[in-house]
């Protein structure tokens, strides 16, 4: 029998959010403004995979996977994963309001951003059986509340929702802003 | 998976004209917001055509009312061809979308998340008499209460289309 088995509540996603997108839209700019928000909320950010196919005449298909760990506290962390994938994408010259040209690129992109909140990240707690009950006693009973109540909603309104907002408003999405952003915290 | 029982199906807006997309997304995660619901967030499309903007945007916010049972509602929002023009506002020229939009709001019901009851027949058979019979009146008025608040929902957002409201929110809320 595994740990996971029995073990209550180990972690908790947060729920997975989806963007799909097609127009034009500045590629460098999305990828720093990530890069920055991550940096910005104390996150350790990875770069896990860049793959470049070119499987036709409309462009190319890029995927870039990123995983951002930001341990909170000794007991839990938050470990966010970003998928970016580019179909039909290339390079436009672009003149912006005030009549200077720029480089963007034009073609299809699809956001998923998965959150999870997980407990005893350094598996301290499953050495033996009798810390791997007493660790599912734990989460069930006493940091119970502040598991689902408190970190969860850290991660969900603070990080995730956060993160697709910021990404609505980078690529001038119609439904830019979020009105979860004035949510205040309990700490 | 626990028990879904659809309380609100369909109720459809369909609007054609001017309006700003935007401000309709806020109104709908205000709305949702203040009335304590949690959000999620389904879809994010936008595609930009040649006719204009093809918007799909949904969420399915929750609400726990019970440790037994929690409401969800889910909005989904369909744009097509929309457009920026020019509007006069207050003597001010401005731009604001056009285009046509679709919202389809549903309501549930969720018994039993964590199919507790639903492990074997007799549970099964239990819950069933206490839904229906023993905890009638709190099954009823839980249902009441999500048709009020998507009611509330749709008037609001017809008041952002300034269209002729069918429906404005006068009953109570149940206690």
């Amino acid at each position: 029998m595994k740990p996971e088995d029995f073990i209550h509540l180990p972690e908790i996603p947060a729920t997975p959010v989806y963007i799909q997108y097609k127009g034009i839209f500045d590629m460098q700019d999305l990828y720093e403004s990530i890069a920055d928000f991550f940096r910005q909320k104390k996150f350790k950010f990875y770069e896990k995979q860049q793959r470049l196919r070119k499987p036709g005449p409309f462009g190319a298909e890029i995927l870039y996977q990123f995983e951002a760990r930001r341990k909170a506290e000794d007991y839990y962390e938050f470990i966010v994963n970003v998928t970016i994938e580019t179909f039909d994408m290339h390079d436009i010259e672009v003149v912006l309001k005030d009549g200077t040209k720029k480089k963007m690129t034009k073609g299809r992109i699809w956001i998923q951003i998965l959150g999870n909140c997980v407990t005893d990240y350094e598996k301290i707690w499953e050495k033996s059986a009798f810390l791997a009950h007493l660790k599912s006693f734990y989460n069930k009973y006493i940091v119970k509340k502040k598991f689902e109540g408190v970190w969860w909603d850290e991660l969900q309104y603070k990080i995730v929702l956060r993160l697709h907002a910021m990404i609505k408003e980078r690529l001038k999405m119609a439904s830019e802003g979020s009105e979860f952003r004035h949510m205040a915290g309990v700490h | 998976m626990g028990h879904i029982k659809i309380i609100v199906d369909h109720d459809k807006i369909d609007y054609s004209g001017p309006l700003n997309v935007t401000e309709l997304f806020k109104i709908i995660e205000n709305f949702i917001f203040h009335m304590g619901f949690d959000k999620r967030q389904d879809k994010d499309f936008e595609q930009n055509t040649a006719n204009g903007k093809f918007i799909e945007w949904q969420i399915s916010p929750w609400k726990w009312i019970t440790d037994y049972a929690r409401y969800i509602i889910k909005v989904r929002v369909l744009g097509y061809d929309i457009l920026k023009t020019d509007a006069l506002v207050h003597n001010k020229k401005t731009k604001i979308d056009n285009g046509r939009i679709i919202i389809v709001i549903d309501g549930f019901v969720e018994y039993d998340l964590q199919s507790k009851w639903e492990q074997n027949p007799l549970l099964h058979f239990l819950r069933a008499i206490y839904d229906n019979f023993i905890y009638k009146a709190y099954t009823e008025r839980f249902e009441q209460r999500l048709v009020h608040d998507i009611n509330h929902l749709h008037d609001e957002i017809e008041k952002f289309f300034n269209l002729c409201r069918h429906y404005s929110v006068i009953s109570k809320q149940g206690p």
